[in-house]
């Protein structure tokens, strides 16, 4: 007759673990919740320029939009989608898509896809307060602003306060204290 | 009898339990997640990317792939019946709680030619060389994918890896978040059981914990279907935490224990006073434990440095022989890419096996306890030779055992992909397979003649046994159209020295394990997975093999003709509604005979060539419930399907049906 002791201890281990893991889910439901990882990375792009403030001079006017600049693929049209009705603060949020070679100076936060040319960007950019976000692996080493990093499935994000683009904001401490890593 | 009475009411409790603590989740859309905080985002899952299958149509060797959809569709509840999946494996009950498994010929209860890893820990027995396929339980549900490489691995994975490897590989923690209860019963399986949890330890740390319990049933005697007293049950627990430290360090920590009591039917147990032969109904229980640890680096200029190290441990007692093992095991790993075309990678590695025995009458292992070494080192590297088109890897690896010195075991493969849809690899590789402790020093007695002259027929290990070799030339050829078609044909010619056979001692009665046999083996084993529709999966698989082995009559055709020379499988999914999918499995195994001990011209059993058909009905209830209806060897109540090796009384395999839920939540 086995397992008297293993029985029982499966047994206790199983009533620790249903009350163990209803407390868990009590605590957390996104941990099971998945995403395309470009809707992931447009909530994002809504959630770094909720942490950063841009000076007034930023904008034309008081009702002026905040602009959203994209280079990427028909990707980048799927954040577009989620992003075009929204608001921050009282500024409506309108999403420029870009196209290799133009210039990408009027828009605030930037998302440069990894599989576009984003190094030349980086170079030409002439603009101080344009907040560059990209997801190659080297895009912060290289004067990228935010790095979006994927761990276990996860997006997660490097800081680059050496990049240019920080000298013309304000940045929110709460953003640094999120970041996986930050360069200064 | 009582705790089959109180795993149920366990399960209820926690489901009373939870029901109380959980709150009700709202289903959350896409569009909740711009309403998300960043804080929360970072546990937000991105849907995977499907990046393995491609990755496959990159290596140079006869690899096959069970995903997690793929096993739990086949309605396996092992990890030995998922193996029935892969092309050129051979996978035969011999009982309810003992398989035969082998790549490409040499099957037995003590087949030895096939690696088998769980998470990087090897549950290969140093004692006779094979796999105790009743003490191997994982999960499945957090299984990510078995990986099957046929043909010799042993430039990576080391001595033994001659015929094949199978690399069971979990799901990390942070992909099994929150819980999973299952709960089924059947004719065979009478009470499957398992629980997890998964959860999150701090922003970089995940942790799961699981507990599992399986209660099976005896089957059948194929003399007259009484009782064949091999019924199994097994209890096991236990956990693993994935952490990361930045974006370069990754580690793991997992481990198991684990408790497993299985019956047994002894029709010859030789015992040295009248009657001299002694058959009695046997339980052999084990149990056993593991911890392993990895750490992975990734520098900057992209080299990857691995270290791992584990320790396990296990003991099984039954009737011939009480055997304990503690293994430690050390490996470390470097890749590396020297120059652009470079793609090296480097390790070493030590293990200690410490082994201990009661010895009996019927088995004796001499000395009754030891602890031997092992010592590897290898390199390989994959130079691009055209970019995009084709490629050169070279390896090889060093190893030192106490058994037979150093051996050496390199390879060289060649991969051409002339367009994105097809590519072609061909290799030769040596690979042996070293001693185990029963070939080195053991003894067993496997009868007694006691007229005119008391005489014990024995079998002895030789410490003049040598490793067994192999040169294996392989070559195949790979199609994919995307998720639609794709293609995968392997043929081998392996050629075998050295190999393990019986000779005739000086006294009479007394046999030795020798190197005395050789041959050759090729063959050919095609998969080809077609999606015609959206809602339907097919996937066909056939292999054949012949084999040619030289040396004693005896060991020649209990090698050659234990093995079928044609098996296939038909697999079809069929999504019947969104919710409702059915997957039926129908497969060929042809003949095999197993040899007389005495009259080597005669068969002790013949088993014809046969036809099996499994089904199973999945039902998602919602989107977190499972309901699964299951039927295995539908089409034949009671079958042999392996003839016993000897002291085991044959046992027939039954149709079984089993109902299963699963509650993720």
């Amino acid at each position: 007759m086995m397992s008297r002791a293993a029985i029982s201890m499966l047994v206790i281990v199983s009533l620790v673990l249903s009350v163990m893991s209803g407390v868990v889910a009590a605590q957390d439901s996104t941990g099971r919740l998945s995403v395309s990882e470009y809707k992931l990375r447009a909530a994002y792009l809504y959630n770094f320029s909720k942490f950063i403030r841009w000076p007034e001079s930023a904008f034309e006017n008081k009702d002026s939009a905040f602009v959203i600049g994209l280079l990427g693929e028909d990707a980048a049209m799927e954040i577009a989608e989620l992003l075009n009705s929204r608001t921050i603060g009282s500024r409506p949020i309108q999403v420029r898509q870009y196209r290799t070679g133009e210039s990408m100076d009027d828009c605030h936060l930037l998302y440069l896809q990894s599989s576009r040319k984003w190094k030349p960007v980086l170079r030409t950019l002439k603009s101080s307060r344009v907040i560059t976000v990209g997801d190659a692996t080297s895009f912060a080493d290289d004067g990228g602003a935010i790095q979006l990093v994927t761990i276990r499935k996860r997006l997660r994000f490097i800081i680059n306060l050496k990049a240019t683009g920080f000298a013309g904001v304000d940045l929110d401490s709460r953003l640094l204290s999120l970041a996986l890593e930050i360069k200064e | 009898m009582r705790w089959k009475f109180w795993i149920p009411v366990t399960f209820v409790v926690c489901f009373l339990l939870y029901s109380m603590v959980a709150p009700v989740f709202a289903n959350s859309g896409d569009e909740d997640i711009l309403g998300m905080d960043l804080a929360n985002l970072m546990e937000v899952q991105i849907t995977s990317a499907g990046r393995k299958s491609q990755a496959l149509s990159d290596v140079p060797a006869a690899v096959y792939v069970i995903h997690r959809k793929k096993l739990l569709e086949s309605g396996a509840t092992t990890i030995a019946e998922a193996l029935r999946l892969v092309p050129g494996l051979q996978v035969a009950r011999i009982n309810a709680n003992r398989w035969a498994i082998s790549s490409r010929g040499f099957n037995g209860t003590f087949s030895n030619k096939l690696l088998v890893q769980i998470d990087g820990r090897s549950v290969y027995t140093p004692s006779y060389s094979g796999v105790h396929w009743d003490l191997q339980h994982v999960l499945l549900e957090d299984v990510d994918r078995i990986e099957v490489i046929r043909g010799p691995g042993a430039t990576l994975w080391g001595a033994n890896a001659v015929n094949g490897i199978i690399n069971i590989i979990t799901l990390p923690a942070s992909d099994t978040q929150g819980g999973l209860v299952s709960l089924g019963t059947g004719t065979h399986e009478k009470l499957m059981a398992s629980a997890r949890v998964g959860t999150k330890l701090n922003t970089d740390t995940y942790a799961r914990f699981y507990a599992m319990g399986n209660d099976r049933d005896s089957f059948v005697k194929a003399s007259d279907g009484s009782d064949g007293n091999d019924g199994w049950k097994n209890g096991q627990a236990g956990f693993r935490i994935d952490g990361d430290k930045g974006i370069r360090h990754t580690w793991t920590i997992q481990g198991d224990i684990f408790q497993v009591e299985s019956e047994q039917d002894v029709n010859i147990c030789a015992i040295p006073t009248p009657p001299y032969n002694d058959p009695l109904v046997d339980s052999v229980k084990s149990h056993g434990g593991n911890i392993l640890g990895r750490w992975t680096l990734k520098d900057s200029k992209h080299d990857i440095f691995t270290i791992q190290a584990y320790y396990d441990f296990n003991t099984r007692d039954e009737f011939s022989l009480d055997q304990t093992h503690h293994t430690f095991d050390m490996d470390f790993q470097h890749r590396f890419q020297p120059a652009g075309s470079h793609d090296v990678v480097w390790g070493m590695g030590y293990r200690m096996v410490r082994d201990d025995f009661s010895n009996t009458f019927q088995v004796q292992m001499i000395p009754d306890a030891q602890t031997t070494h092992l010592f590897s080192g290898f390199v390989q590297d994959e130079i691009t030779i055209v970019d995009d088109l084709l490629w050169l890897t070279l390896g090889s690896k060093i190893e030192h055992n106490d058994y037979t010195g150093v051996e050496i075991q390199p390879n060289a493969r060649i991969l051409w992909r002339p367009g994105e849809r097809h590519s072609v690899w061909t290799s030769v590789a040596r690979a042996v397979r070293t001693p185990s402790r029963m070939e080195a020093s053991g003894k067993i007695i496997q009868g007694i003649i006691p007229f005119p002259v008391y005489t014990e027929i024995s079998l002895n290990g030789s410490s003049e046994y040598d490793a067994e070799k192999l040169i294996a030339l392989e070559t195949g050829y790979r199609y994919a159209a995307g998720k639609k078609l794709s293609a995968d044909i392997s043929l081998f010619y392996n050629r075998y020295t050295d190999l393990g056979g019986i000779v005739q001692g000086e006294n009479p009665g007394s046999r030795y394990f020798a190197n005395n046999m050789k041959g050759n083996t090729y063959g050919v084993e095609i998969a080809v997975t077609w999606l015609p529709v959206e809602w339907m999966e097919t996937e066909f698989i056939y292999s054949c093999l012949q084999m040619d082995i030289t040396g004693d009559e005896y060991s020649k055709k209990a090698i050659e003709d234990t093995s079928p020379s044609h098996q296939a499988g038909l697999r079809l999914g069929i999504d019947l509604t969104k919710n409702l999918r059915l997957n039926l499995w129908v497969r060929y195994t042809g003949t095999i005979k197993f040899v007389d001990f005495i009259n080597t011209d005669g068969y002790r059993h013949v088993i014809d060539d046969a036809v099996s058909l499994d089904a199973n009905i999945q039902w998602r209830i919602n989107g977190n419930i499972d309901f699964t209806v299951a039927g295995q060897n539908l089409l034949d109540g009671d079958f042999m399907e392996y003839g016993s090796d000897g002291y085991l009384t044959p046992i027939e395999i039954q149709r079984t049906l089993y109902a299963k839920i699963t509650w993720r939540f």
